[in-house]
């Protein structure tokens, strides 16, 4: 890789890791009154038992490639606060540059992830909760030639969640609010590729640290129906929400390049406005989303792609098997003992 | 790897077909007097219907007047033909006001829900 290919490499970290989400996004939440479901570009801020079969998502990359991405995921509370988490991604890739040097289509898993989560806190009354997460990219786990990267990364990752049914006003209680930022870096930041033979300088391959934040503004009709007023059958499934995520390099990223796109120090992310449907089928409970995915500057995208998930509830489903966890009671009020 | 996703793949298939009838959180999905509606006449009894079956052994309604009064209530019982309704009787019926109700119900799977609404007797 030459030194300008390698620097411009820290950019486009920064674009990959937030196009291709930052974290297995598939559990839904319950706090209190509130369903926080499972959205597209952050990670929800609970822990449960969930299947997500597949989220895909369409993306038209920087350098008029288009990606097309089929996320599998899968969490598993071992406690009612701690869960585990493992998922993958397969990539077909039209227009891509090949290894051989050409243009045409390329196929691939990405790194396998998996992530512990922890849920420290959460106040039914107010529909508040924070989480906290250690997730880790496995190197050499995935198809280079789509981007998997062959030195594992780790990323540190907060969440939180608040509903708005503790105010006042009525046409505000519907709204809630959350967020994740994650601070990602490399176990192998820096790697010698080579020497120059032009000019005789060693050729460095930096692998930047990056800091992904995001949030989502949702307005759920789903409370609206349950605590403020009814809507019609349809509608009282449905929660429109506007994502937001945004990424950048903040060290081990080398000096800027002309014309690098995306830019070596570029904040790059996407507004993914869409909506959610949580319903049942029989004894299946599930949700369908879908969203625009809209980047916001060249750096994070050609056009505007797409992204939608299949999500399957297996707290619901399977509630005495797969479905709880595999230590202790399923909720902390079950364990304080209150009914 | 992809023995794992091929896993995933049958799991998911084979959900629908081995997932019982009816588990899952009770979520309100309408009332009558319906939530945040206006009715005329003075109501006897409250229905609440959920999305799952819900055991009234372990579960509470409270109705409340805009005054903050409890007004006198049966404890809920179960629609005989559908798990999925309870019915609270009210002591009397209601004379024109806002009422509050808030539930609190365990679903035949034991995981627990509650809510808050109002509805108004014109």
């Amino acid at each position: 890789m030459s030194h300008k290919a390698s620097i411009a490499c820290a950019g486009a970290f920064a674009a990959a890791a937030t196009l291709a989400g930052i974290g297995p996004a598939l559990a839904h939440t319950i706090v209190g009154n509130r369903v926080f479901p499972a959205t597209l570009a952050i990670d929800d801020p609970g822990v449960n038992d969930e299947l997500g079969l597949p989220m895909f998502t369409y993306i038209p990359n920087p350098d008029n490639s288009n990606e097309y991405d089929f996320n599998f995921a899968y969490q598993k509370t071992i406690t009612y606060d701690l869960s585990f988490s493992v998922a993958d991604t397969f990539s077909h890739m039209t227009n891509a540059l090949k290894p051989d040097g050409s243009f045409g289509t390329l196929n691939g898993w990405k790194n396998l992830r998996t992530q512990l989560k922890y849920v420290p806190y959460q106040n039914a009354e107010h529909e508040f909760i924070v989480s906290a997460a250690a997730s880790f990219e496995w190197g050499h786990t995935g198809n280079a030639s789509v981007g998997a990267d062959p030195f594992t990364s780790i990323t540190a990752k907060v969440f939180f969640g608040k509903g708005f049914g503790d105010l006042e006003a009525e046409w505000l209680r519907p709204f809630a609010v959350t967020g994740e930022i994650d601070y990602t870096w490399s176990t192998h930041p820096i790697d010698v590729t080579g020497v120059d033979p032009d000019t005789g300088l060693v050729l460095i391959d930096r692998r930047p640290t990056v800091l992904t934040y995001g949030a989502t503004l949702q307005y759920s009709l789903l409370y609206m129906n349950s605590n403020v007023h009814e809507v019609p059958e349809f509608f009282r499934h449905l929660i429109p929400t506007v994502e937001a995520v945004f990424s950048m390099p903040v060290s081990n990223i080398g000096p800027s390049v002309l014309g690098a796109v995306p830019g070596t120090h570029e904040v790059t992310g996407t507004v993914q406005p869409g909506v959610f449907y949580i319903g049942r089928l029989g004894g299946v409970s599930f949700e369908i989303g879908a969203e625009a995915l809209i980047p916001i500057n060249r750096a994070s995208g050609k056009h505007a792609g797409a992204v939608a998930i299949l999500d399957f509830f297996l707290d619901d489903m399977f509630p005495d098997s797969l479905g709880k966890p595999l230590f202790g009671a399923r909720e902390p009020r079950a364990a304080a003992g209150l009914y | 790897m992809h023995r794992f996703v091929k896993l995933l793949l049958a799991a998911a298939l084979a959900a629908p077909l081995a997932a019982p009838a009816a588990f899952a959180h009770a979520f309100l999905d309408h009332a009558a007097p319906g939530v945040g509606m206006t009715v005329s006449g003075a109501p006897r009894e409250l229905r609440l219907y959920f999305t799952q079956g819900v055991v009234t052994a372990f579960s509470h309604v409270h109705v409340l007047s805009a005054a903050g009064a409890a007004i006198p209530a049966s404890k809920p019982v179960n629609d005989p033909s559908d798990q999925t309704i309870i019915i609270v009787r009210l002591g009397r019926a209601l004379p024109p006001g806002t009422y509050t109700v808030s539930w609190h119900v365990v679903s035949v799977d034991t995981h627990t829900t509650q809510g808050i609404f109002s509805f108004t007797v014109s």
